[in-house]
Formats: structure tokens, C-alpha cells, sequence
């Protein structure tokens, strides 16, 4: 994006001032004595010692000298940056200050409100603005170093009250056991859909009769709402199951990771067959020919041209996948597959927001590493001939 | 290497693209197939590598039928240059010329050798172009790669289906002029796609001409030009005569035998408005067009006089030519 440098202020910077700034105006947190009560509101103002309030100023002026610094882009970009570690940091402390308000008595939380959300936006805002150029995992090393500051704010127990902490700590066994659980179950499902969707995908470039009905058939699965097909699934296998006990043995039944796994599967397949067509479908005919030619055979003219032109992608087809499928995967948890979903059904049913953040924080993290980690694999395995991110583009406008 | 086509015909889906064409090319030759589009003019080429197989008839290299040599084995000895160059995007401009080479299974030293030895041949510093990526370059460029991946086994048969189409009159004229030195060099079999008179004379040693599927003519340049067959005269146009004053030196006009220089247009005159015997005659009138002057000094590229040639002695000469053509087509 680029911005008329005769303004002083953008209006991205402005949008988060004002997003800051509403952490400190409106309820930030609710400092509660335990789970069920649902405690006092306090806003960031009302929470903030001089040392935050000194922070939050820091931050305004950071911002303002950033927006100024128009024409020194190296500078601007660090003050950006900068001012978005800040915000997180006063992210941090705000919620450790609530919990110092706390008495020690039975297990006192702070439950973040919804004014809480103002300053992590301003950071994810202002990291945007600095717009760090990427190369080699250097933006992703930049990011990790903004965060630190407010990680070491909540580290060796002064992030205890905060009540996603306190979930944690009442199921800590449980809370690892079903992240791993979810782990395993969308990186399965994920891998059994590249190795079904690869080569129906392949097939079905090759034979137009043969393409007709896979496409529609991944196409059609995607409009079934996850709930459904899970439900959907029940029936069937568990009378698979009874029919044929053996199935049984190898964990075939009508709940549980089965249905969910095929579920999952089947939901990942469409983004990676029809990129799989596409990648395909976009090598020009020239480049074929120019090939053929030169006397390559099938195989290689598969080998050596179709199948690296494809790869971006492919891999921008197993990226959606697999970002799909790790919220899809929360949804299994209502058949009993496990997985984070359980921490959030379970805190739908016990009106406990604290214990639903518990399992959708660690789910967006899933998502946002898994999502970074098909970038680099885009980045290290895709010709940088082909210009990476064209895939995608070509893709929407396909689709489109 | 010699190549034939023997009453060959091709149809698709019932209709022919291409009807009994019989038709040699020397070994050495460099052929020319020209013809409105639709005329079954890459068709005929593509026979020829088996990109398109004959359904009558037959195609053959050295006296040998194209269909019983394997494909894949009969293309690796006969390079291909086509208009959309078809470079490989994910591959560098080393390995696009190494493809053929790699199939052959050279080894790794032979390969890199070649590749430079290729890059400098056809005007692009391997220094500067060996690691760069095909999304780089320019159109003329490009086309260069397209050629030196081609020659890269140094196949002794050349097919060329409008490979200079796509570029603007600038460098088609450079890549022509490339292309003609590059040929001198090799001395490869060589049949040539266009829909381009003018690069048809220029670089043709024959050309075929083409019609509905049909061979209408093959002849040398200056002989086709004065064809009376009228689908001739109509394809070469109403300024067949300006072209044909294109093919004949200033020097021939005083019985001079220097030749024609490649690409001479921007060396046609030389000092004081006089023309240089190496520049054509059609050089020599837009001289006279545009001096306003009935005569032009002659002097050959050495410096030496030959006198003055006259609007007269051009018009004279020209004609004494096309008679001469005309006695030798009847």
C-alpha cells in the first residue's frame, strides 16, 4: 500500500491509536475472585500503574514520530515495529497489573473483556505498517522478537491470574494430550488428501470425462456443512463396524477419529485436486510442444516440465488445505475425534469464555505457523522462475 | 542430412490440412514454406519431426520413413525453434540449453562447455545470461535462447516455425541477420516457417510457396519473383518489382560481382550522398527519391569509383534481370 506523503497521518496509523487507545477507555478485563462469578470490569485506564501509563505515552509518541518520518523508510519501518512490541508488551502488563489487584484467596482470575482486544490489534496493525521485508525466515525471526517482551512480561508466574492460564493449569495433561490429538488428526487427514487428491488430480487433467465428476464430487462435498457430514458419517460406519467386526479392530466406528478422519479428508480434497487440474491445465501448450520437440518422452516431459510448473500450485492447494483443516478439525471434536474443539464445546457448555479462549488461541497459532510453514516450503521447493504467489493469483482468477 | 516429402498428405477429422506434397530439401539447404495462414504450411514442417504424422504418403530423412525411426530418437537430432520459443520458466537459461544435451545423457563438463560455447554463438554473454530466468528477458532474447536450445546437440536439421513472428521489425531484422551468420557457420538443413515475404527472400536459399494445402511453387527467391502463376503475383504484391530491386547489388549494375551486405541499410550511402556497390539497387533509388537527384556516384566498399549510376542505367538493369528470370522460367 502507499500512502500520499504529504499527510502526516495515515489513517492506518490513526486506526491504531484508536484501537489502543479503546483498551484503555473501555473494560478491559473482569478481575474475578473464581470462575463463576463474573467478577468486576475494569478498564485499561483504571488498571494502569505510572510505569504502563508512561508506556502507553511512549507508544503514542512512537507512532506520531514514525508517521512523521516520511522519505527514511529503514527508520519509519523500526518505529513501527517498534511501537507494535510495545502494544503487546502493555497487552501483558495490563493483565499482570489486574492480577496484582487480586487477593490471594481461592483462584482469583483476570478474564480479559472485550476491550482487551483494542491493543493486540494496534500491534498486529502497526507490524503490518512496518511491512518487514521478508528473506530467509528473517521476517518471521523480526516477529518473534517483537513478541518476546510481552511473553517475558507473563513468564515465572506473574501471568498465573489470567484466566486462560488458570484452565490451563486446572487440565494441563489434558490440554497438551488434545493438542497433540489435533495435531495428528489434520496433519493425517491433510496428507491422505495430497496422497488421494495428487493423483485423481493428475488423471483428471489428463481425461475430461474422467475430470467432469471428480471436480463436481470435491466440489459438491465442500457444500455440506462440516457438521452435517460428520453426522452424516455416523450412521454408516457404525454399521460397517458391526457388520464386519473386524474393521472394528482397526478402530472403524461409527464415532470417534474415523468419521472425522474421512471427513477431514474428504473437505481437504477439493482445494488440492482442483490445484492439482489447474497447475496443470496452466502449462501453455507452446512450452509442451517446445518439449515434445526436443524429443522428451511423456514421462519426462512430466517429469521435467508439467510436474515442477504445477508444484506452486499444488502447494498453494495443500496450503488452504491444511489451514482449512486445522479449524474443520475443532468441529470433530462433537463426534468424539478430541482434538482442541473439546476445550471449546466444553467451556460453550459450561458458559466459561475463559476455557473456550484456551482451545481457540492455541488453534489460531496452529494456523498461522501451519500457514508460514507452506510458505517456506513454497519459497525453497517452487523455481524462483515461476515467481511465487502468481499460483495463487492465477488460481482466484480462475475461480473467479 | 536430406529430407523429402512423398505425396504426403495429412487430414483432420476429414478435412486435408495438407494434399500430396512432394518436395526435396538438400542437405545444407535452407527451405523456405510460405503461404497464407491456414495454408498446411506447419503442418508439412511438423511431418517432418513427427509432431504430425502423415495419413497419406510418406515423410522421409535420409531416404528413411520417418516412422520407423522412434520419435523421441528422431527429434533429439532435429532442432525445433517455434514462435512462442517455449522456454522451460522454471528453468534458468543454462539448463533451457541443456535440456537436449541432459537427455543425451552428456556429461556434466560437455554440457556446461557446450552451453557457453552456445550463449556466445548466438550473441549473449554467458556471463550475463547463463543464471538468468526466462521471465527476464525480452522477446529477442528469448528467441536467441529458443535457438541455441535447438542447435544444443548440434543436430545436422533445423525446423523453424516463425520463430522471428513474435518480435518487433527492429530485432526480427537483428535475428535475421544473426540468424544468416549463425547458418553460414553451421551449415545445417534447415526448413523455415514464415508468412513473411520479405524474410522468405532474405533468408531462403528456396521457397516453397503454398496454397489450400497445396505446394504452388518452390523456386529460388529471384525466380519466384518473377513467376507469372497469378496466385504468385498476387502473394508477392504489387511491389514484387521494389523487391525485386532488393536482390540485386549496385555493383551488378556495372557488372560488378560484389555481393549484397547483410542488413545493409544503414551502410547504403556512402560520403557526399554516393552509394556503396554492396548496398542494393532499391538502396540505391530511395537515395535518388530522396536527393531529388536522376543520378547517384558508385564507389565499392574499397574506396574504388565505378562511375555513376544513372535512373536509366537502374531501370535498365532491372529489367535486363527480370527478362534474364523470365527467359530462364520458360
Amino acid at each position: 500500500m502507499k500512502f500520499p506523503t504529504d499527510r502526516r497521518f495515515d489513517p492506518v496509523s490513526i486506526a491504531a491509536l484508536a484501537l489502543g487507545a479503546a483498551s484503555f477507555v473501555f473494560p478491559f478485563a473482569a478481575l474475578k475472585e473464581n470462575r463463576v462469578v463474573d467478577g468486576t470490569l475494569y478498564s485499561g485506564a483504571a488498571l494502569a500503574g505510572p510505569l504502563i501509563l508512561g508506556g502507553a505515552v511512549l507508544m503514542l509518541l512512537l507512532v506520531v514520530l514514525a508517521a512523521m518520518m516520511t522519505g527514511r523508510e529503514g527508520l519509519q519501518r523500526w518505529l513501527y515495529a517498534l511501537a507494535g512490541s510495545l502494544s503487546l508488551a502493555l497487552t501483558s502488563a495490563l493483565l499482570v497489573q489486574g492480577g496484582a489487584m487480586l487477593g490471594d484467596g481461592g483462584a482469583p482470575r483476570v478474564s480479559p473483556a472485550w476491550g482487551f482486544w483494542g491493543l493486540p490489534a494496534a500491534a498486529w496493525i502497526l507490524l503490518h505498517r512496518a511491512g518487514i521485508p521478508r528473506g530467509r525466515g528473517r521476517r518471521t525471526l523480526l516477529v518473534l522478537l517483537m513478541i518476546l517482551p510481552s511473553v517475558l512480561i507473563l513468564a515465572g508466574g506473574r501471568g498465573g491470574p489470567v484466566s486462560v492460564f488458570r484452565e490451563f493449569q486446572s487440565r494441563p495433561e489434558r490440554f497438551l494430550a488434545e493438542t497433540l490429538v489435533h495435531l495428528r488428526l489434520f496433519s493425517t487427514a491433510v496428507l491422505a488428501a495430497t496422497v488421494i487428491g495428487v493423483p485423481l488430480g493428475v488423471l483428471a487433467s489428463r481425461n475430461r470425462r474422467f475430470a467432469g465428476p471428480v471436480i463436481s464430487f470435491v466440489d459438491g462435498v465442500q457444500t455440506i456443512p462440516s457438521m452435517a457430514l460428520f453426522g452424516l458419517l455416523i450412521a454408516p460406519l457404525a454399521a460397517l463396524a458391526r457388520n464386519f467386526p473386524f474393521l472394528k479392530t482397526l478402530g472403524i466406528s461409527g464415532v470417534g477419529a474415523a468419521p472425522a478422519l474421512i471427513a477431514l479428508t474428504l473437505y481437504a480434497l477439493l482445494p488440492v485436486v482442483r490445484n492439482t487440474v489447474a497447475g496443470l491445465a496452466a502449462v501453455p501448450e507452446s512450452t509442451l510442444e517446445a518439449g515434445r520437440g526436443m524429443g522428451m518422452s511423456n514421462r519426462q516431459l512430466f517429469r521435467r516440465v508439467r510436474r515442477p510448473m504445477a508444484l506452486p500450485y499444488l502447494l498453494a492447494g495443500l496450503r488452504t488445505a491444511s489451514v482449512q483443516a486445522v479449524g474443520n478439525t475443532a468441529v470433530a471434536a462433537l463426534i468424539g475425534a478430541g482434538g482442541l474443539g473439546i476445550m471449546i464445546f466444553q467451556g460453550l457448555g459450561q458458559a466459561a469464555p475463559d476455557l473456550i479462549l484456551l482451545g481457540v488461541l492455541p488453534l489460531i497459532i496452529m494456523a498461522f505457523a501451519v500457514d508460514r510453514i507452506w510458505d517456506y516450503i513454497v519459497r525453497i521447493a517452487v523455481s524462483p522462475g515461476l515467481r511465487a504467489g502468481s499460483a495463487d493469483q492465477a488460481v482466484k482468477e480462475k475461480a473467479a | 542430412m536430406k529430407l523429402e516429402w512423398k505425396e504426403a498428405g495429412r487430414k483432420f477429422g476429414g478435412k486435408a490440412a495438407v494434399e500430396s506434397l512432394s518436395l526435396e530439401v538438400e542437405e545444407g539447404e535452407l527451405l523456405v514454406l510460405i503461404g497464407p495462414s491456414g495454408c498446411g504450411k506447419t503442418t508439412s514442417l511438423k511431418m517432418l519431426n513427427r509432431l504430425v504424422d502423415p495419413t497419406s504418403g510418406s515423410v522421409l530423412v535420409d531416404n528413411r520413413d520417418v516412422r520407423s525411426i522412434p520419435a523421441v530418437e528422431l527429434r533429439r537430432n532435429i532442432g525445433y525453434v517455434i514462435q512462442q520459443v517455449g522456454l522451460f520458466p522454471h528453468m534458468t537459461v543454462a539448463d533451457n540449453i541443456a535440456s537436449v544435451p541432459r537427455l543425451l545423457k552428456w556429461d556434466k563438463k560437455r554440457i556446461t562447455d557446450r552451453v557457453e560455447e552456445l550463449l556466445d554463438l548466438v550473441g549473449l554473454p554467458a556471463g550475463e545470461y547463463a543464471a538468468k530466468w526466462p521471465a527476464h528477458l525480452s522477446g529477442g532474447e528469448a528467441q536467441r535462447v529458443g535457438v541455441a536450445r535447438a542447435l544444443a546437440a548440434d543436430p545436422p536439421v533445423l525446423l523453424m516455425d516463425e520463430p522471428f513472428g513474435a518480435v518487433d521489425p527492429l530485432t526480427r531484422d537483428i535475428l535475421q541477420q544473426e540468424f544468416l551468420r549463425i547458418r553460414t557457420a553451421l551449415n545445417k538443413t534447415v526448413v523455415f516457417v514464415t508468412h513473411d515475404l520479405d524474410e522468405a527472400i532474405r533468408l531462403g536459399d528456396r521457397i516453397a510457396v503454398m496454397n489450400e494445402g497445396r505446394l504452388v511453387a518452390a523456386a529460388p527467391p529471384g525466380d519466384l519473383l518473377q513467376d507469372t502463376d497469378p496466385f504468385i503475383r498476387d502473394f508477392t504484391g504489387d511491389d514484387r518489382s521494389l523487391r525485386r530491386l532488393a536482390r540485386l547489388s549496385v555493383g551488378s549494375a556495372f557488372g560488378d560481382t560484389t555481393p549484397i551486405a547483410a542488413g545493409s541499410s544503414p551502410s547504403a550511402s556512402g560520403p557526399d550522398g554516393s552509394v556503396r556497390s554492396d548496398a542494393t539497387l532499391k538502396e540505391a533509388l530511395a537515395l535518388m527519391l530522396e536527393s531529388g537527384e536522376r543520378s547517384i556516384e558508385a564507389f565499392t566498399p574499397g574506396g574504388r569509383s565505378l562511375g555513376t549510376l544513372t535512373l536509366d542505367r537502374l531501370l535498365e538493369s532491372a529489367a535486363a534481370n527480370a527478362a534474364e528470370g523470365e527467359s530462364e522460367a520458360s
